[in-house]
């Protein structure tokens, strides 16, 4: 060996400007974690002190918290029905960004989440048909079929995706997203000729296509609970192969993997997480996409880190969407719309898309 | 020079072994077998250049041998060993793969792309925690990544980027690897860089390279042995003398050149004059 060949890579480093430097990325991620933790606790108070009804005194709060007794008891029914909507919004928020984060990485493609790829619209058709099905199911059964339901027609449809690609011979990501558009259009057809059969019904299922938090209470948080138990361990299982997998096919592969079987791994985590929120609030949209692009560059791409500060933004921005779902009403104000909607709530999926198209709009012209 | 004990962890019997025997190997895509039945041992510590005109069926046998694609016929011995009687994460320990233009996600820091080398020693759910032993570290050290570490990969040159995903490689503590057209898409000085490296980690480490060259010149200067595929089929093989030869060049390549011996090196060093059948464009 004559000169060592380590030498001019040090020379050129000086020349260029240095980069995005990962220290200051994990120092980043260091005060972003509880930062983000906080912002979390802070909103769930908020939103129960906060409704368009009633205030709610701290003091009542926090003595219900610590269970002493002479809460009034209308500050109590305010936090029976505030603190579970809340609390699944942390849950539903968290579980479809977790999602979101790691079909980005399965697909290697920005444009992925489980609202896009057709998972979201085949857990709400499948519950709509369902409910022209059986229109008439007392609630006692709707309560564990409906879920049920939603859950299958999720993971059915990411098994027909599956396997429309397998066949295709190609884990090529467009090809993946493309098929996983079209399923997902002709399952949204299929909901909207359910619709037409639920005729006047179908005023029930609204929030549901959009996802709402609307009048959840303590057994949808346990329902949505009860996924999250699969659905972990599903994660820890995916996500290091997930890891791998975002190298790419032929890496993954000399690194060990066996694309199939790890593959469908980090798909079924990610469906299970996607089916567990859907059914149980409906086809929140964006959050799955956004959350990953908003926290990525902060925390990088190892889904080690993408994965957990997802889980967190995700959460942060079903809260405040429905926060604002619960406090700023439009109909009010506008009497025209007032009189067609009532008094009702709007669903908390079309406060997710007005706060989310913007900020995807200002995501794409920062990056370009 | 090399020493092959510093990176294997063959024994004396595995020694007699090559480190990678290819028999009758047929390989391909879907319907079309792109290489028919060859036959290939290659020997430790040594560094083989795989050339052949585009379709020749080059990366195509290389990712064969390394199971990135499944053989349509024939076996693949490692180490005296047969691929198929291997887990694929046990062939991962032995030999490391570095596909041709790998992409790296955005915002992955060369750290973070190198650890993942591990995956083949610690599994997948050690994965979680972080890996910055002393494979990583060396790694880094070997390829010259060390002062590196925490920049993005997409934000390095590109040969800085390569040597990254060389570390990768390294990373997984293999006595052979395959490159994939290491050299592709980088300016020249890049490319001198990145074969530098390999030939260093060979004498240095004693790793059995095998690698896919586009550039003749560089097959010759910087292998041991070259192998030369036409149609799916080994059409030459020996050294870079014995092989890059006028006739290889005009039989093959389909090219009328000189070669001269580098005086350097003595190596061959071709100059291409025209395509076969043209005028000669001679001032």
């Amino acid at each position: 060996m004559t000169a060592s060949p380590l030498a001019p890579p040090a020379v050129r480093a000086k020349a260029r400007p240095l980069g995005r430097r990962a220290d200051a990325r994990s120092r980043r991620w260091r005060w972003f974690a509880p930062t983000m933790l906080v912002a979390v606790l802070v909103l769930v108070v908020v939103s129960v002190l906060f409704g368009d009804n009633f205030r709610i005194s701290p003091s009542d709060l926090l003595h219900w918290l610590t269970g002493q007794s002479g809460v009034d008891p209308l500050a109590k029914f305010g936090i029976n029905t505030r603190l579970p909507r809340a609390l699944l919004a942390v849950l539903v928020g968290a579980a479809l960004a977790v999602a979101g984060a790691l079909l980005q990485a399965l697909t290697r493609n920005p444009l992925a989440s489980p609202d896009i790829i057709g998972v979201s619209q085949g857990v709400v058709a499948a519950v709509l048909v369902f409910s022209v099905i059986f229109p008439n199911m007392p609630y006692a059964y709707v309560d564990w079929i409906q879920p049920i339901c939603g859950t299958v027609g999720g993971i059915g449809t990411a098994a027909v995706i599956h396997l429309a690609t397998r066949k295709l011979g190609s884990a090529e990501s467009t090809q993946f997203i493309l098929i996983g558009i079209l399923v997902g259009g002709i399952l949204t057809s299929l909901s909207s000729l359910a619709l037409l059969f639920l005729g006047s019904d179908a005023t029930r299922v609204f929030g549901f296509m959009s996802g709402s938090l609307n009048l959840k209470g303590w057994s949808d948080l346990r329902l949505a609970a009860a996924y999250l138990v699969p659905g972990l361990v599903l994660l820890v299982l995916a996500l290091p192969r997930a890891n791998a997998l975002q190298l790419g096919d032929d890496v993954a592969l000399g690194l060990g993997q066996r694309l199939g079987r790890d593959r469908l791994l980090v798909l079924g985590a990610s469906v299970l997480l996607t089916a567990g929120a859907v059914t149980v609030v409906g086809a929140l949209s964006f959050v799955g996409l956004m959350a990953p692009h908003m926290v990525r560059r902060m925390v990088g791409s190892d889904l080690r880190r993408l994965v957990p500060a997802s889980a967190l933004m995700g959460a942060v921005i079903v809260l405040v969407a429905d926060l604002a779902a619960r406090n700023i009403q439009p109909q009010r104000y506008l009497s025209g719309l007032g009189d067609a909607i009532g008094f009702a709530y709007l669903p908390t999926g079309l406060y997710l898309a007005v706060l989310g198209v913007p900020f995807m709009i200002s995501l794409i012209w920062r990056r370009s | 020079m090399a020493n092959p004990m510093t990176q294997s962890d063959t024994t004396d019997p595995a020694a007699a072994h090559p480190a990678l025997h290819a028999r009758s190997v047929s390989v391909g895509y879907e319907s079309r077998t792109v290489c028919q039945g060859i036959d290939l041992a290659i020997e430790p510590g040594t560094v083989t250049c795989l050339i052949g005109p585009n379709g020749s069926g080059k990366s195509t046998f290389l990712k064969g041998c390394a199971r990135l694609l499944d053989l349509k016929g024939g076996e693949v011995y490692i180490e005296g060993t047969a691929m198929a009687d291997l887990s694929s994460i046990e062939v991962a320990r032995r030999l490391a793969v570095l596909p041709q233009s790998p992409t790296t996600p955005p915002d992955l820091t060369v750290r973070e792309l190198v650890e993942q080398g591990r995956y083949p020693h610690v599994g997948a759910l050690r994965m979680l925690r972080h890996q910055d032993g002393e494979a990583v570290a060396a790694a880094l050290e070997a390829t010259g990544m060390s002062a590196f570490t925490d920049r993005d990969v997409d934000a390095l040159s590109g040969g800085e980027r390569q040597r990254a995903w060389i570390a990768l490689a390294l990373a997984q503590e293999t006595p052979t690897l395959f490159l994939d057209e290491p050299t592709t898409y980088l300016d020249i000085s890049y490319q001198l860089e990145v074969m530098h490296l390999v030939q260093e980690l060979n004498t240095t480490r004693g790793i059995t390279i095998v690698m896919v060259l586009h550039d003749l010149n560089q097959a010759a200067a910087y292998s041991d042995r070259v192998v030369c595929l036409r149609q799916g089929a080994i059409v030459a093989d020996g050294t870079p003398a014995e092989v890059l030869t006028v006739d290889l060049l005009r039989d093959v390549f389909r090219i009328e050149a000189s070669v001269i011996p580098d005086p350097r090196s003595g190596k061959p060093v071709f100059f291409p004059h025209q395509p076969l059948g043209a005028e000669p464009n001679l001032p």
